[in-house]
């Protein structure tokens, strides 16, 4: 098991680094040059010289690599051209808010789409099959920014049920703070589930008509604990699988729902720098989020191997 | 299926015509392909509806009631015999609006879509034909694209490319490249050592053609599938970045940017529902013909209806 968890730790780093890599290849896009695509046409010579110094760009190519990843490595995402502030510091003051939005929207996701799933399964093609996988489909075709607005207009705004104004800390008001949680979890958790429902029934059907199943059915055991027992146990693991291939769509996902309900993440971050131009901030939040999606997989590996010895022993 | 290579046909003018351009000029290959789409309602309803959408959008100049872009009567009337769903916030035709919208998304998606679709395949094809460095270099840049969550990947080359529609196409297409990749270069590992290829290849041919005439038909339909699914995503990423404010600029009108402008006038619901219905009607569409493609076109599945 521990080599198995070190292999996948090493290829996390090799990961990292190429994603450090393309982000910092990213700033070689833009169109001419970059100091002067911050500061407009209008912006003198000497302007766009200073700025050219503050992004580094007088460097060598080798050098400006070398040291963003050797920063990067560190911690150190550089400063906002805009607010002078450290990028990491701004980045850690809003990270956790992202991550308590993403994790309690895997754990509701789980909780609802494996048992809908598996019941979808047990029904195949029957109503209650039939309505599950419309309304997954349903789920999986309306994007967040849809949900989360029709949300937000019916609870927040015309029912006022969930307002959603003041951002209060957990540490302020422990309630009022789980309201605010209710509206974008949902919208995050909503696409997600169908995603894993559909998943889980596919894979519970497979599960379903394999010789042991069959032998667990002819001994007479109920069926109930037949699903239970002999057929979840191993219908989840692709289920296991797809919640890390989801991360990248949930942390993609979670850049709209904290801009409809002003969830103070990393998406305002991102955004204001993307809209102002803000290099430096730019690169810091997509490496982070580029990282963070990385690390879930990682996570949702090592899950796996626990679950399924095959998988740790190839 | 054995079609026209889907990457270059494929939805140049509307997503339907991923479906018409299957349709060669062999009447047989015409026949199997009504069959296909009469085979099941899951692939016919979501033709038909994506030919409607598409046709509208096309046709949306001579369409449109009023000026999309004119500031015509008082801002947000309800719905009228002159205005069908009302005037939005700058009294502006929602109807007019809501049709050009969808010129904009479709057109933003699908052109974004057939380029990562050409490119793709095309990697794709070298990576798994030719194995060695080019595989290694291909699915390596492609394992680490797919580490980006999509709408993060294209928000960030909005930010770095500069904020206008040629670039917004750039981006996603950027973005759904290694998805096509990925695709096309599974099938083509499996088929490269077939017999037909074999002997495409002792007898000379050239590697392109072999890649041309022998494999690419034989990979051309989890293409299809690919692409309707990928239209649906390209839409979500298109909405979303005019959501945000990164996509088309006012006044160009698009469903992302009039969900975003409806928002703060609840008492006009339809300002936001109509937008909001299209997309989700759209993508839900796309993903449905996806789903039934795949099922129709897997030989894995024939057997066992």
């Amino acid at each position: 098991m521990s080599v198995f968890v070190a292999r996948r730790l090493a290829t996390l780093v090799i990961q990292v680094f190429l994603v450090a890599t393309i982000i910092f290849l990213m700033m070689r896009l833009v169109p001419g040059d970059p100091a002067r695509a911050i500061l407009g046409e209008t912006a003198s010579d000497d302007q766009v010289a200073t700025m050219q110094d503050k992004l580094g760009l007088n460097e060598p190519m080798l050098e400006q690599y070398t040291s963003w990843l050797g920063n990067a490595a560190q911690g150190d995402l550089g400063k906002s051209i805009i607010s002078g502030r450290s990028v990491s510091g701004d980045i850690e003051a809003r990270i956790w808010r992202t991550l308590e939005l993403i994790a309690i929207s895997i754990v509701l996701s789980v909780l609802v789409a494996v048992p809908l799933g598996t019941i979808a399964a047990v029904r195949a093609n029957r109503f209650a099959d039939y309505f599950l996988s419309t309304l997954a489909m349903v789920g999986l075709s309306l994007p967040g920014f849809v949900v989360g607005t029709l949300l937000l207009v019916v609870f927040a705004l015309h029912f006022q049920i969930l307002p959603q104004t003041v951002f209060v800390s957990w540490a302020d008001d422990p309630v009022g703070h789980m309201k605010l949680l209710i509206l974008p979890s949902l919208t995050l958790t909503l696409s997600n589930a169908a995603v894993i429902l559909r998943m889980m029934r596919s894979s519970m059907l497979e599960v379903v008509r394999q010789d042991y199943v069959r032998t667990a059915r002819a001994k007479g055991v109920a069926e109930r604990q037949v699903i239970r027992d002999h057929a979840l146990r191993n219908a989840i693991n692709p289920v296991v699988s797809i919640i890390g291939l989801e991360a990248s769509t949930l942390l993609g996902g979670m850049v709209i729902v904290e801009q409809i309900f002003n969830w103070p993440g990393l998406s305002s971050l991102l955004i204001s720098g993307v809209l102002s131009r803000d290099y430096p901030v730019v690169q810091g939040v997509v490496l982070v989020i580029a990282v963070l999606t990385i690390l879930i997989n990682v996570i949702v590996d090592i899950t796996y191997g626990v679950l399924d010895p095959r998988i740790r022993m190839s | 299926m054995q079609s026209l290579p889907a990457s270059r046909d494929a939805g140049q003018e509307s997503p339907d015509s991923s479906s018409a351009s299957m349709v060669g000029t062999n009447p047989s290959r015409m026949r199997s392909v009504g069959k296909l789409i009469r085979s099941s309602p899951r692939i016919s309803v979501p033709i038909v509806f994506l030919f409607l959408v598409g046709l509208i959008s096309l046709a949306a100049p001579i369409l449109v009631p009023h000026d999309p872009t004119a500031l015509l009567a008082m801002p947000l009337l309800g719905p009228n015999s002159t205005y069908w769903l009302g005037t939005d916030d700058f009294g502006r035709d929602e109807l007019s609006r809501l049709i050009y919208a969808g010129r904009v998304s479709l057109g933003v998606s699908v052109g974004a879509v057939t380029i990562a679709a050409v490119i793709g395949v095309i990697l794709g094809l070298c990576a798994g034909f030719y194995r060695g460095v080019v595989d290694f270099i291909i699915m390596r840049s492609v394992d680490m694209m797919l580490s980006f969550p999509t709408i993060v990947l294209a928000i960030a080359m909005v930010a770095f490319l500069g904020n206008s529609i040629r670039n917004i196409i750039i981006a996603i297409a950027l973005v759904y490249i290694p998805r096509f990749v990925r695709v096309v270069y599974g099938s083509t590992l499996t088929i490269r050592n077939a017999e037909f290829v074999e002997a495409a290849r002792v007898v000379g041919a050239p590697g392109f053609y072999i890649m041309r005439k022998a494999i690419l038909p034989n990979v051309a339909a989890p293409i299809f599938v690919q692409f309707s699914l990928s239209l649906g995503f390209a839409i979500l990423v298109e909405s979303g970045l005019s959501f945000l404010g990164l996509g088309a600029q006012p006044p160009t009108p698009s469903w992302g940017n009039m969900i975003s402008a409806a928002r703060p006038f609840i008492d006009q619901p339809q300002l936001l529902i109509a937008p909001s219905a299209m997309i989700g009607l759209t993508i839900l569409a796309l993903n449905t013909l996806g789903d039934g493609l795949r099922d129709a076109l897997d030989p894995r599945l024939h057997g066992s209806r």
